[in-house]
């Protein structure tokens, strides 16, 4: 079943770099480990924990999934897993959100970065899609997330609204959900 | 529709990038306390819940998951042991935890 929106294989020139946005493959899931995933460990990062295999073959068989990655010129640069359900707004009765499951760069993207620092502000691009895809899909770009401990803060000085804490499986986590009017803002470019 | 153009998306990529260089990188703020805090709660809150005998149990168990072929490694399966544990606990409070150990 295909997502409600497709997502054809896109070229993005930046400067002197030249990116590819596209959905993600299996394939992808191995890369990761490979790639990225003994680097995160490595470090201590909680996102080399993360189940992107799930996530991908989810997005390749569930129409509510989506998996996108972001290749650059040093391999798999970033990935970002959402899903339309659950997606009940906490901020808004009877609306939906887009739910962000994972947004994730590769180590040497992220900051600190591990080894040399690389691409920045991918993150928040693969962010900045799922809310366009949010307005897209007649959801007012309203997105909603749990966040990490260590990017709570990111996430409030972005512009997302806090919510509060939510009992998930794995934890108690900061629930976050855009607004339309942040989403609409943010998406044109005039927001930190 | 889909409005999500290469332009559009290349705009989106070019926004960020910049924003990223003149604020910071997002991931480069750690306002918060490390996640290392939490796990070390979650470590202090699965003491006052197990003795060392039963936390040396669950970590065999682990490695006998880990052994029968489970993809995570068993510190991550005791984390999330752990974090249950831990959520358990301040939902009903450890000291009823404890309590009813004491008093079955």
């Amino acid at each position: 079943l295909p997502f409600p929106i497709q997502f054809p294989q896109t070229t993005i020139e930046l400067g002197a770099h030249s990116f590819t946005l596209r959905t993600a493959h299996t394939s992808d899931a191995a890369t990761w480990a490979t790639t990225w995933q003994n680097q995160l460990r490595a470090h201590h990062r909680d996102d080399g924990e993360w189940h992107w295999q799930e996530h991908i073959e989810r997005a390749e068989t569930e129409a509510d999934s989506l998996c996108l990655c972001v290749d650059g010129p040093n391999g798999l640069e970033a990935m970002l897993s959402l899903r339309l359900f659950p997606g009940s707004s906490r901020l808004q009765a009877s609306c939906d959100t887009v739910y962000i499951e994972y947004v994730g760069v590769a180590p040497w993207n992220q900051s600190p970065p591990i080894g040399e620092a690389r691409v920045k502000g991918l993150g928040r691009a693969l962010i900045r899609i799922a809310l366009a895809l949010s307005m897209e899909l007649g959801k007012e770009g309203r997105v909603g997330l749990h966040a990490k401990p260590d990017v709570e803060g990111f996430y409030r000085k972005l512009g997302f609204t806090e919510v509060g804490f939510e009992d998930e499986e794995d934890g108690k986590w900061l629930y976050f959900e855009s607004t339309p009017e942040f989403a609409s803002v943010f998406v044109k470019g005039r927001q930190a | 529709m889909n409005n999500l153009t290469p332009e559009r998306l290349t705009e989106m990529f070019r926004r960020s990038a910049e924003e990223a260089e003149k604020y910071g990188e997002p991931f480069l703020d750690f306002p918060n306390p490390p996640i290392s805090e939490r796990k070390r709660k979650n470590q202090e809150a699965l003491a006052a819940l197990l003795s060392e005998a039963q936390q040396a149990q669950l970590r065999e168990l682990l490695e006998e998951l880990r052994a029968t072929g489970h993809e995570e490694s068993p510190q991550t399966l005791l984390g999330r042991l752990i974090a249950t544990a831990y959520n358990r606990a301040k939902k009903v409070g450890v000291s009823t935890l404890l309590q009813e150990e004491a008093n079955p």
